[in-house]
């Protein structure tokens, strides 16, 4: 007889509350890990596949609500216990959790070892290691969705398929938000899903260490965790989590206030196979506890420390022991100047490759001089709000560091244009790409002479929302950076056709990408002048360039025949312009943004749906011109492969 | 041998050898608290499923006796022709037999149960539930 597990007894009592409180949750689905993600550049995040009326590939469990489970209490728990112990097949036990809730829970408390399997016939590899100790499915619950009872589902469903391997749930703002997903629903992942490696719980105010001890019991596979805003884990949750999950590599908590050091040491104590730390904005994890994972995980490769009231002896410990860091990211850090130096010294982290520094008063011209001496196999630098810098500082970063190839400076107001001409003459040969954003000190005006020098490796350009940068700027970086591939011009206001037309003149032959977004000044005149250079382009966003329009969109189509992704949101276009880009390169294109076009009607879905075979994506938010009836052809015959963001 | 009474929800009386009633671990719980002067009542078991139980105890204990010419074959024909009976009548003799905690009688009905869940879609189950419980209101 199959034995009622010891959480199952626990929580019976708990139950009610959970079918009180999922009632309207009508259909728990098997959410897809093979949602199709597009980007979104108004949000800046990504906007999900929407569609759910399509059919699903895998079967559904479909949540009755309390009533109707009621007329079947005849059978007692045990009884139903027994009887779903002898069902051998996954699949079928998956139909028996899709009749009620009742039975759904009952599934899930049934822990997989003690469940009769079917007896695997294909060959003999699947015969050795069963069905839910795979691990090959990913499943991602968020917002409304997620909830004890998807959760539940997710527990005894995924068993049939694989075994659940990465499960990520994001909780947030919603209507709902208050309950979300509680300890119930991951205790029964912690039951079934013996093959978890990889948990994200974002934003889940009611998981709380009970949730953590169970997946510690369950899951000693899982090798990354990622706790954000989970209020009511404490350190008794780590503590269980280091004593259960020893091959934890990757552990990553962030505004998580219930976690102490005492948490941290435990972790760092057991679970030495830790590679990638990251710790955000817990205002009780301090130096004891960065000293401790100093002194245990030596085999630590990538650190993050944002917010963290660390101090210098703490950081002087992590470049003693921690010889193998690859990765640092310091953020809004307390330490001094002379705890930064300690990082820099001669014998000291001499693998670290990519450092960010993000505003930490203590990075000085000094300190900087003494990283780019002692880290010789530094080849990225990202320095974001750091105003004790200058370019002096820099010179003589990039003088000791010869192995340079990413450079990154964001609101770092001190750096100039001649600072910035004097690195990238020193790094000319290795640096392969430059990343400069907001910068106040590089401006047009403070231009000299033409440039000497060229870069011609670098390969990617990023020059974001710099007021004091454009037309003369623009074009000297066509001189300098003849080969590059990536230029994204985003947000530089006061660029114009002259300036990208300069800069087309020495370079832009190779572009691959290239993004314009709200370089509000620019017209059909510099869109024909990139057709008439960039033939390789393969993505092309003007998303926000008001005065571009269907002229000169239908050359960049007719010239650019390898475009797959085009963004034209906020651009004057209308049908005529859609359909001549659709005819042109519409067999190739794969994502299409059209947001907030109002001109654009239904006269071009025929086409888009004539032309567009490989279109995964399509955004069409906030386009007025569309009437839903067609809108709703359209998405029916466009059937699943691509995902329509409506309207 | 001793015999022991037992009595249905109905009121109708059984009687049966000790040896058959022990096989019900809840009787033997009984007949060692009260001992056997009176009849045991059994609120929760109708006397066609009590019959049914008895019959079902008595032909496997006859198939265990030294002696038994009966088959493997046999026996797993008697069994399926015992639980080839309506859902009701199997959904009641599931719950007698937990009730009377008889252990091979329970994982038999039960399997059962399951082998008729199989494939099934979860609405048909869920028919299939609903209809016994109904049959048995």
């Amino acid at each position: 007889m199959v034995r009622l597990s010891e959480q199952y007894l626990r929580s019976q009592r708990k139950r009610e509350e959970v079918s009180a409180e999922a009632s309207d949750c009508q259909v728990a689905e098997w959410t897809g890990d093979d949602a199709y993600f597009l980007r979104d550049r108004e949000s800046g995040s990504h906007w999900k596949r929407t569609k759910s009326n399509h059919s699903c590939k895998r079967p559904r469990i479909d949540e009755e609500v309390g009533s109707s489970c009621s007329s079947m209490d005849g059978i007692p728990d045990e009884i139903l216990v027994v009887i779903f112990g002898s069902i051998l097949s996954a699949r079928d036990r998956s139909s028996c959790a899709s009749v009620c809730r009742r039975w759904l829970m009952l599934l899930t408390h049934m822990p997989r070892q003690e469940l009769p399997r079917e007896v695997c016939s294909e060959d003999s590899d699947d015969a050795k290691q069963p069905h839910w100790a795979l691990g090959d499915l990913s499943r991602c619950l968020e917002g409304k969705k997620a909830t004890d009872v998807r959760l539940a589902a997710i527990a005894v469903g995924t068993g049939a398929h694989g075994g659940l391997g990465k499960l990520v749930i994001r909780g947030g703002p919603g209507e709902r938000s208050a309950k979300g997903v509680t300890d119930i629903g991951l205790t029964t992942i912690g039951i079934c899903c013996n093959a978890l490696r990889g948990l994200t719980l974002w934003d889940c105010p009611n998981v709380g260490d009970s949730s953590l001890e169970s997946i510690a019991r369950g899951c000693r596979l899982l090798q990354s965790l990622d706790l954000l805003k989970c209020p009511n884990v404490s350190d008794a949750g780590l503590e269980a989590v280091s004593r259960g999950c020893l091959r934890l590599s990757n552990l990553s908590i962030e505004s998580c206030d219930g976690i102490g050091n005492a948490g941290i040491k435990a972790i760092a104590k057991s679970c030495c196979y830790l590679q990638t730390l990251s710790l955000s904005r817990c205002s009780n994890i301090n130096s004891h506890a960065i000293t401790s994972v100093s002194k245990h995980c030596v085999a630590l490769k990538k650190l993050k420390l944002e917010k963290i009231g660390i101090n210098d002896r703490g950081l002087a410990f992590l470049t003693h022991h921690c010889k193998s860091l690859t990765k640092l990211v310091f953020s809004g850090l307390d330490v001094t100047q002379e705890g930064f130096i300690s990082l820099a010294l001669p014998d000291g982290l001499k693998y670290l490759k990519v450092i960010v520094l993000n505003a930490c008063h203590g990075v000085t011209d000094q300190f900087l001089s003494s990283l780019g001496k002692s880290c010789s196999y530094l080849n990225r630098l990202l320095l974001i709000d750091c105003d004790n810098i200058t370019d002096q500082g820099l010179c003589a970063f990039v003088d000791g560091c010869q192995r340079l190839r990413g450079l990154h400076i964001e609101k770092c107001r001190s750096i100039t244009y001649a600072g910035l001409a004097s690195v990238l003459t020193t790094t000319a040969e290795t640096l392969k790409s430059l990343q400069v954003c907001k910068c106040s000190g590089i401006q047009d005006s403070s231009l000299t002479a033409s440039a000497s020098f060229k870069c011609s490796g670098l390969k990617s350009l990023v020059v974001n929302h710099s007021e004091g940068i454009g037309n003369r700027c623009l074009e000297m970086a066509g001189f300098v950076f003849p080969a590059v591939q990536h230029l994204d011009l985003c947000g530089i206001s006061k660029l114009s056709d002259t300036g990208l037309l300069a800069f087309l003149e020495t370079s832009g032959s190779s572009l691959v990408f290239l993004n314009l977004s709200d370089c509000v000044e620019l017209t059909d005149k510099a869109i024909v002048g990139v057709s008439r250079k960039c033939f390789e382009l393969q993505t092309v966003i003007l998303d926000g360039c008001v005065k571009v329009s269907d002229k000169s969109v239908g050359v960049l189509a007719s010239q650019c025949r390898s475009l797959q992704e085009l963004d034209v949101s906020n651009c004057s276009i209308t049908d005529d312009g859609i359909v001549a880009v659709v005819i042109s390169v519409g067999p190739t294109l794969k994502t299409l943004s059209l947001s907030g076009c109002s001109r654009v009607t239904d006269e071009s879905l025929p086409t888009i749906q004539k032309m567009c075979d490989s279109l995964t994506a399509l955004n069409l938010k906030n386009c007025s011109g569309f009437t839903a009836a067609a809108l709703e052809k359209f998405e029916s015959d466009l059937g699943t492969r691509c995902d329509i963001l409506m309207p | 041998m001793v015999k022991v009474t037992l009595k249905s929800a109905e009121g109708d009386v059984f009687e049966v050898d000790e040896e058959l009633a022990l096989e019900s671990l809840m009787v033997k719980n009984m007949i060692e608290d009260v001992g056997l002067d009176s009849a045991i009542s059994l609120p929760n078991v109708s006397s066609t499923i009590l019959a049914k139980v008895i019959e079902y105890i008595k032909f496997h204990m006859d198939a265990q006796k030294d002696g038994s010419k009966k088959t493997s074959e046999e026996i797993k024909a008697f069994d399926d022709d015992f639980v080839n009976v309506g859902i009701p009548t199997l959904f009641e003799m599931v719950l007698a037999s937990n009730y009377l905690n008889v252990k091979s009688l329970l994982s038999l009905t039960c399997n059962t149960v399951a082998n008729m869940i199989k494939t099934k879609p979860p609405a048909e189950v869920k028919e299939m539930f609903t209809s016994a419980k109904q049959a048995k209101a």
